[in-house]
């Protein structure tokens, strides 16, 4: 049965029924242990057995161990950042003492937050001390392209949620990259400017996944000089007069995209800053301000003489 | 199921409850209702009903809130909670008549 239909028993009074119906089988009573069942990124699982490992420990009962601390220092954990955002993909299941668990949720209660989430926070906390304590280098990784692409296109931008034009997508994406985790970017100069084929391959592995609206474009790939163009001379020129592909999450995905960003409070963060970005990104010269503030991603670029001499006719006008 | 006292808490009443994060968060923010608000009113006075292949109770937090919950009973006897509300005037009645 699905979410939605058990949501609608919620619009119902039952006190007219509740006589007709029969009894609900009885309680089964719990047993003495619980598990808990985490949610985690795989960089986090990756970077507890590290330091298990240093700490000659076993990962269970170092993070045990960490979530225990945590309950008995009344403290909230630090959110996780942004920068070191991922899909939560792996599973890290602890077995805890029931006391241990109902501790845990009177706690959660208190906070009003999920009790899953305060733990993988708790979790996160005590590992950054650790990692701190015994030197290891856990620098913040990039969200994959897919995620950031699918909070992208959850994003309201100044026409809707739609993403007009392959290079307008790969520089939106490479901005936030910048912004995020700058030093790994996976993007490189190429004959538009920054490009990541990781763009490409994200759109169509959404699109095979019945998140986007629309059909495949044809020739996937780089932009075509075409459509480079249609999208670097928006800001001018009518925008219809060249067939440009257009990226947009149908209902499915923008489900998908809600789901993602609920997935953890780093998410929320994530969305929040896409959203920003966007919102200070998406305009008409976007084109000329990647050239502008990213030079070093242009160096390839067929239309950099157009974009430098758009540059500096503005500059000299602005003078 | 035996009578026991308001936030007793007893082992042998309480089941085992099956949560995640996203089935926790939803009860928070769509309707306010903790994982530990749903399943105290599991261990305190309740009634509860099966309707088709659904679980429904009326139930009170240790707070007071009188709470409305769809919950299912996995073999086993693990409980899932899907949703809760607060009880509507009518439900509180039916409550103080059924609860044990």
């Amino acid at each position: 049965m699905s979410s939605d239909r058990r949501d609608s028993l919620l619009d119902a009074d039952w006190s007219t029924a509740w006589d007709t119906l029969p009894e609900a089988p009885a309680l089964v009573p719990r047993p003495k242990t619980a598990q808990i069942t985490l949610r985690v990124p795989a960089s986090l699982l990756a970077r507890i057995k590290t330091v298990a490992a240093a700490r000659s420990l076993p990962y269970h009962a170092l993070a045990r161990s960490w979530l225990v601390d945590g309950l008995r220092n009344v403290r909230e954990p630090e959110p996780a950042g942004v920068a070191s955002d991922e899909p939560q993909a792996e599973q890290l299941n602890i077995k805890l003492d029931q006391e241990v668990l109902d501790h845990l949720k009177v706690r959660a209660n208190e906070l009003r937050r999920p009790y899953h989430r305060l733990a993988r926070e708790w979790i996160e906390t005590a590992l950054g001390r650790e990692e701190e304590s015994l030197g290891i280098d856990a620098s913040p990784r990039r969200p994959p392209i897919k995620d950031l692409m699918v909070l992208l296109l959850h994003t309201p931008g100044k026409d809707g949620t739609a993403v007009r034009g392959t290079t307008r997508l790969q520089k939106l994406l490479f901005v936030i990259e910048q912004k995020l985790a700058a030093e790994s970017t996976s993007f490189y100069a190429f004959n538009y400017g920054p490009f990541n084929e990781e763009v490409n391959d994200a759109a169509h592995a959404l699109r095979l996944a019945g998140f986007l609206s629309g059909a495949e474009p044809t020739g996937a790939g780089p932009p075509s000089f075409a459509e480079m163009m249609a999208t670097a001379v928006e800001r001018s020129g009518p925008r219809d007069e060249v067939d440009v592909e257009e990226y947009a999450l149908n209902e499915r995905g923008h489900a998908a995209a809600e789901r993602l960003r609920q997935s953890s409070h780093a998410y929320e963060q994530l969305y929040a800053y896409v959203r920003s970005l966007r919102e200070e990104w998406d305009t008409p010269d976007l084109i000329d301000r990647v050239y502008e503030t990213y030079p070093k991603y242009t160096e390839r670029s067929l239309i950099r003489h157009k974009v430098t001499k758009r540059l500096d006719s503005r500059r000299s006008h602005d003078l | 199921m035996g009578s026991r006292a308001k936030g007793g808490g007893q082992d042998r009443y309480r089941p085992e409850f099956e949560w995640d994060e996203h089935n926790e968060e939803k009860l928070l923010l769509r309707h306010n209702v903790s994982a530990l608000e749903a399943e105290q009113c599991f261990a305190n006075p309740h009634t509860a009903r099966r309707h088709g292949d659904d679980l429904l109770m009326l139930g009170v937090t240790d707070e007071g809130r009188m709470l409305f919950l769809v919950y299912e009973q996995k073999p086993g006897g693990v409980v899932r909670v899907y949703s809760a509300r607060e009880m509507t005037d009518k439900e509180r009645r039916t409550y103080r008549r059924h609860a044990r």
